[in-house]
């Protein structure tokens, strides 16, 4: 059944049939929201919380089928909220942070059997998750969650351009460790 | 050649969020700047590499949990009102706190449980048939789970 019936079922009172979307999501909106708040604990209550607001306004959804871009959407935005109510780390510009994002990267135990493109990949998930939020919440945004800037922007509230030289900076940033960690050859071979 | 301005715009390039005007800037460029073309290959290699790192799915189960919320919520659950059988849709958490009371008295209480019981049998069956059976312990309006916001 497509979700576009389903979520049909459900807005007709057959609140029963919630769970297929529930047993169909949850995982993959646990893992997008972990990537964003980094705290297991926090995502399991947001995806708890927004498949019970997506329940709850189920009927505003226009296109029927888009129920999961539609849940992502909350659920982003409480992750969101969640950064605004812990520091406005979002739309700061400072770079207060910036140190601390070298001393957040834990050494981890040589990864010498793993190959190139395995190691690369380890590592750069281990460098966004240790960028500064307003960094990392972009590029994530763009690159995991494969947003346009002028989504991002919206969600974010923050001009176009700050979304662009975000982006830029996070990637260099990440290159320069990249590269530091003597890994710039995987940038070409991996490829 | 200015490499920094067309660096900052490659960035932007590779996500397919250049004005045409800036394209074509960046185009001119790259066609004759080599170590822009690297920077070009690397950002998208960086971008997949990104992606790929980021798309191993945990599988968790929260399922039950938040059923037991939509069902209490949708008022599916369905309490007896004063007179009679007839659903009452969109029962308050007030009486499923009323109603949750009772039946721990009548646990607790085997004694005047069942007074309470006698007096209130169809009520308690109607709960056991109709609330408990969607409620299995995390049920939010029961104030065991609290969300937060
Ligand atoms: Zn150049």
């Amino acid at each position: 059944m497509g979700d576009a019936l389903v979520v049909e079922k459900v807005i007709g009172g057959d609140a029963a049939s919630y769970e297929l979307l529930i047993r169909k999501y949850q995982s993959k909106l646990f893992s997008t929201v972990l990537h964003m708040v980094k705290n297991r604990e926090l995502a399991e209550d947001i995806v708890q919380e927004s498949f019970l607001r997506a329940f709850r306004k189920l009927d505003t959804l226009n296109n029927r089928s888009q129920f999961y871009p539609w849940i992502k959407r909350i659920a982003l935005n409480m992750a969101l909220n969640h950064f605004e109510k812990e520091k406005r780390v979002l739309d700061v510009e400072s770079d207060d942070d910036e140190s601390s994002f070298f001393e957040n990267i834990s050494s981890g135990e040589s990864p010498e059997e793993l190959t190139l493109k395995e190691e690369m990949k380890r590592y750069v998930r281990m460098f966004v998750d240790s960028l500064p939020d307003r960094l990392r919440v972009v590029i994530i945004l763009r690159e995991v969650e494969d947003m346009s800037y002028e989504e991002i922007a919206e969600m974010l509230n923050i001009p176009l351009g700050t979304v662009r030289s975000r982006l830029f900076n996070a990637r260099n940033i990440i290159k320069e460790r990249l590269i530091k960690q003597g890994l710039a050859d995987g940038l070409y071979k991996t490829s | 050649m200015d490499c920094t301005k067309h660096r900052k715009l490659l960035s932007a390039y590779v996500d397919g969020e250049c004005s045409q005007f800036e394209s074509a800037a960046v185009e001119a460029h790259l066609k004759k700047c080599a170590p822009c073309r690297n920077e070009l290959s690397e950002f998208y290699t960086l971008g997949s590499m990104i992606t790929e790192s980021f798309t191993v799915t945990e599988e968790v189960d929260f399922t039950s949990s938040i059923m037991a919320s939509v069902m209490s919520d949708s008022g599916e659950a369905v309490v007896p009102i004063a007179k009679g059988r007839k659903k009452v849709i969109g029962f308050s958490s007030v009486a499923v706190a009323l109603l949750a009371g009772l039946m721990a008295f009548a646990v607790m209480n085997p004694l005047e449980a069942e007074t309470v019981a006698s007096g209130n049998e169809k009520l308690e069956r109607y709960v056991f048939e109709h609330v408990a059976s969607t409620y299995d312990g995390s049920n939010e309006e029961f104030g065991v789970v609290n969300f937060g916001q």
